[in-house]
């Protein structure tokens, strides 16, 4: 299992320098869609990648946005990386573009949407495609419960689950159920990739700033699903408020103890 | 997937919407999710949504939905400080309440929304409290929206707490459409 982190320009000295511990990195599509191609290219020399995607919007009935999933897939050419991801979501309707990631029920027909959308970007890629569970503040319904609706959209695109850990707890924090119930609903064999930040709070709800060092429960979790499920990668996914250095490294260290079984 | 169905009243066809774009429209538009916690149903038949939907629609909670349309509200925030940095600063801790109070009922069109958003809302506090408003930050917003291929500005900048000094800023667009921004500063 490798243990990495998600590239971010502020680390890119740091990065280049290629850290003992960072076995690989996660790179942000839409970071790279109007440049960075020969920095992307030497990333690709040095270290095994991810390409992750904030806005493919896959949950949105209708056709896929031709031109951002021709930039998605020119990204992956440049990184060829081991497989690619995006999220369980939408981020624009027929109307609007919402600028970031909103729920959507788990419906049968919402089921197929993300279904024929992760196939046809996984197949103009020419890569293996992971979907990744949001936070979400709504608490929406459907004809399938959560979990089945996950299990069969796996199936149904021949995909893998990224399961971000860190929401994963904050939505059983703010809808109160119980995360490693869940956990154990999910067949292990779809859980390839983790993600995982330390939460934030703001009154009573838990909210994923992606800005503070992880929270020993959610090391729990984390280990919980790497008991569970043949976890390939781990991903510290921080963005907000970045660490010194060594901070990170400490951060990577947590990770490590979870792969070793500490 | 918005399709057609006849309205029993009326022999008019009638354009449904989807639950996405249901969703979607209460997200962006403050005025509506208040109307939806008032009565949903006369929302849900206000909008077209198809009526397969409106079971799911109905049981939306609005303060969860309040809470989701904060966390979008609050990632344009971001992209609008950037382009914003001396507005932000001048404006401190109101800089969210009056970000709230633009934004909550209206949303940025493409192409370009985030300029567009930054160019509404100093539009906005201009209205209300001009001196917040950065004009060289302002006067960028207005030539970056703009066609034009040349713009120049004399700006008094405080350098120093009550010291002005006289700058020219000055925009240039070549053919290529990309700009570039020059600070010429005067000192006496």
């Amino acid at each position: 299992m490798m243990i990495g982190l998600g590239y971010r320009r502020e680390l890119a000295a740091w990065i280049d320098s290629k850290p003992r511990d960072v076995d690989c990195l996660e790179i942000t599509a839409e970071h790279f869609f109007h440049g960075g191609e020969e920095h992307l290219t030497q990333l690709a020399k040095k270290f095994p990648l991810f390409v992750h995607g904030l806005g493919l919007s896959l949950g949105t009935p209708g056709p896929l946005d031709r031109q951002r999933l021709e930039q998605f897939a020119r990204v992956v050419r440049l990184a060829n990386p081991e497989w690619i991801s995006d999220h369980i979501a939408f981020t624009r309707t027929a109307e609007v573009d919402l600028g970031h990631l909103n729920p959507v029920p788990p419906t049968r027909e919402i089921l197929s949407v993300i279904a024929d959308h992760a196939r046809e970007v996984s197949e103009r890629c020419g890569k293996p495609m992971l979907l990744e569970n949001i936070t979400s503040h709504i608490q929406l319904t459907g004809d399938l419960s959560e979990t089945d609706f996950l299990n069969q959209l796996c199936e149904r695109a021949n995909c893998g689950l990224l399961l971000d850990v860190t929401n994963l707890f904050i939505n059983s924090r703010n809808h109160g159920f119980d995360a490693l119930k869940w956990l154990h609903e999910i067949e292990p064999r779809h859980i390839r990739q983790l993600h995982i930040v330390g939460y934030s709070r703001a009154g009573e709800r838990y909210t994923d700033s992606h800005s503070q060092p992880i929270q020993e429960e959610l090391i729990e979790l984390a280990r919980a699903v790497v008991n569970h499920a043949p976890v390939q990668a781990i991903i510290l996914e921080r963005d907000e408020d970045l660490p010194a250095t060594d901070e990170l490294e400490l951060e990577i260290a947590k990770l490590k103890r979870i792969r070793g079984g500490n | 997937m918005n399709s057609s169905w006849k309205s029993p009243n009326s022999s008019a066809s009638v354009a449904e919407i989807d639950f996405i774009t249901a969703l979607g429209r209460l997200l962006r538009d403050g005025r509506l999710r208040g109307a939806f916690a008032a009565n949903p149903q006369a929302i849900a038949e206000q909008i077209q949504l198809g009526r397969r939907d409106w079971p799911a629609f109905s049981q939306l909670v609005p303060e969860e939905l309040e809470f989701q349309a904060r966390v979008l509200l609050r990632k344009r925030l971001e992209l609008v400080r950037q382009l914003l940095p001396e507005t932000g600063r001048r404006l401190g801790e109101n800089l969210w309440p009056y970000f709230h109070e633009y934004a909550r009922a209206c949303w940025p069109a493409e192409p370009r929304a985030a300029l567009q958003d930054a160019f509404q809302f100093c539009r906005h506090l201009k209205q209300q409290q001009p001196q917040w408003v950065s004009q060289s930050e302002w006067n960028r917003l207005c030539f970056a929206l703009s066609d034009a291929h040349l713009s120049i500005h004399c700006l008094m900048r405080e350098i120093i707490r009550g010291k002005l000094q006289p700058q020219l800023q000055i925009f240039y667009r070549g053919r290529s459409k990309r700009w570039r921004e020059f600070v010429v500063c005067f000192r006496f």
